[in-house]
């Protein structure tokens, strides 16, 4: 499997299940600051890179397993593991071992999810993705195309790319409600590189 | 790490807005030595660096998938998040767990020498709960054995095999008294288990205070002390402290916190526990509780450290869920679950 068939392995069986797995850790870790699930999220994707991914049948299980283990290292490293805290680790076991759930996101409702993103970017951003994702042009050609830089066009594919990964991490509802006031999210200001 | 934007004055990118940058970059060709060497040196400060990039390279190549899209959009779910609520699980009492082993013989022989007993025992995966006739509780593990003797003269238990909490009634007249292997263990306080497994005795105390003693050197009625055990002269054990014991060796004692000495006893609940023991203590543990074995075929795999509390009766659950942790992979033979490294 080569690095881009990863990438869309990983899109396609962990990603989905980010934002569920991220309000399991906020409901039964209570101990957690937003900047610890971060954290937690993001090694969880590196543990998962190098695993062999035609042996996991269930993504959202295996994604659950690794972030409690990730928990458990933790728990570990403190040393003094509280009961409260198994307790905690055995929740997140327990849903990790449910099967595929009902409230699966489809296929097609995730990329309804995407293009609401998508047409929520200001213009310029959005139409550098547009030529990026759909007509498929360098981002030299986007460049040339739209008369401006390419580290300007590289400054829109970021925000629109740091936008889609913020809603990835809200999940469905939260991303409804970042809809409803565009524009106020910190993430996609893109701090000192506009 | 949107907050930790918010709280910085200076205007830094977040870890996610760095990773989508870069994932931006690595999709527009390939990189200069110069942002080569800034990749490299950025992705060496921590694992969520490297994690954070897969994470914004996945969900970049996945937007490919919007050119296909030709219909519009359906409304995005909503709620529909269920679950279970945790419940905290709750420790009523404080026993004393103590770890035994191999000279379960000895004590089979003192009962064949003292016939008038109750025995009782557990099946496989059965935990199961006694009340004596002094009133005392006793809590079977699984595939456990326990022989009772009240007399005049006191209460005595010698646990065959296996594992018992106790929960002694109070009766200063005649002392409780619990034998597996070369010792015995007599209850000063109120609670403690006892289990049989090794070549060792492993007694913990959370309240109350034991005695613990070779057995040869407190001599049952009708037996002569037999045996040089090390720890001749008994040994009182406080609360939080942990003893291990050989035959003919002094006795270890270590304090303990009391979520250790909980974990200790998550049987009572269905549970096992383990806070870093390895993969092979743990499937021991594990197979304890069931007839389905569960195999390590990997002597690197089987040191890996365990963490976690597990269902006791669910040999499948706790092989895919330690496998998983481990980068592992379970498979079957015959009967037996097979926890073995994947092959890469």
């Amino acid at each position: 499997m080569d690095t881009a068939a990863r990438h869309r392995w990983i899109a396609a069986h962990i990603l989905p299940h980010e934002a569920e797995v991220r309000g399991w850790l906020r409901r039964h870790v209570g101990t957690l600051s937003a900047a610890d699930i971060d954290d937690l999220i993001q090694e969880a994707y590196a543990r998962i890179w190098p695993a062999k991914f035609a042996a996991i049948t269930q993504g959202r299980a295996y994604f659950f397993t690794t972030v409690r283990h990730l928990v458990q290292e933790q728990a570990r490293r403190a040393r003094i593991v509280p009961m409260e805290r198994l307790g905690e680790i055995d929740a997140l076991r327990i849903i990790s071992e449910e099967p595929e759930p009902e409230r699966k996101v489809g296929a097609r409702q995730e990329l309804g999810r995407l293009r609401d993103i998508v047409a929520d970017l200001p213009a310029q951003c959005r139409r550098a993705f547009e030529l990026r994702k759909f007509e498929e042009l360098s981002q030299r050609a986007i460049a040339e195309r739209m008369g401006i830089s390419e580290k300007t066009v590289e400054n829109h594919l970021t925000r629109a790319l740091a936008r889609v990964l913020d809603a990835l991490a809200a999940g469905p509802g939260e991303q409804g409600r970042a809809r409803e006031a565009p524009g106020t999210r910190a993430n996609d200001a893109n701090h000192g590189n506009d | 790490m949107t907050q930790t934007m918010e709280t910085t004055e200076q205007p830094v990118e977040s870890v996610q807005t760095v990773a989508a940058r870069w994932a931006v970059r690595l999709d527009a060709g390939p990189l200069a030595p110069e942002e080569q060497r800034a990749l490299e040196q950025w992705l060496a400060v921590k694992p969520q660096h490297h994690g954070a990039l897969i994470r914004a390279r996945s969900a970049w190549t996945d937007l490919d998938r919007l050119a296909a899209l030709a219909a519009p959009s359906s409304s995005p779910e909503r709620g529909a998040r269920g679950g279970t609520e945790f419940e905290g699980r709750g420790f009523r009492y404080w026993p004393v767990a103590a770890s035994l082993a191999a000279a379960a013989v000895l004590g089979v022989l003192w009962f064949a020498l003292n016939p008038n007993h109750e025995v009782y025992t557990s099946a496989i995966g059965e935990v199961r709960r006694i009340t004596l006739n002094d009133g005392t509780s006793m809590v079977l593990n699984t595939a456990s054995e326990a022989r009772v003797q009240f007399t005049g003269a006191g209460r005595d238990v010698v646990l065959v095999r296996g594992e018992a909490l106790f929960d002694v009634a109070r009766d200063p007249a005649h002392p409780f008294v619990v034998r597996a292997g070369d010792f015995s263990v007599k209850a000063l306080g109120t609670a403690f288990a006892v289990r049989i497994d090794t070549a060792q005795i492993d007694v913990t105390v959370t309240e109350g205070v034991v005695e613990v003693q070779s057995s040869s050197s407190l001599p049952p009625k009708g037996r002569n002390g037999q045996g040089e055990g090390g720890v001749s002269v008994p040994v009182r054990l406080t609360p939080n402290h942990r003893a291990i014991l050989f035959p003919a060796k002094p006795a270890e004692i270590i304090p303990v916190t009391t979520p250790t000495a909980e974990r200790r006893l998550a049987w009572r609940n269905g549970m096992v526990a383990f806070d870093g023991e390895s993969l092979a203590e743990a499937v021991a543990e594990v197979n304890r509780h069931n007839r389905r074995r569960i195999l390590v075929r990997d002597s690197a795999l089987a040191a890996r450290p365990v963490i976690g509390l597990f269902k006791a009766t669910d040999p499948q659950g706790f092989a895919r869920t330690a496998a998983a942790a481990l980068g592992a992979q379970v498979a079957e033979d015959g009967d037996a679950i097979v926890i073995l490294s994947t092959p890469d």
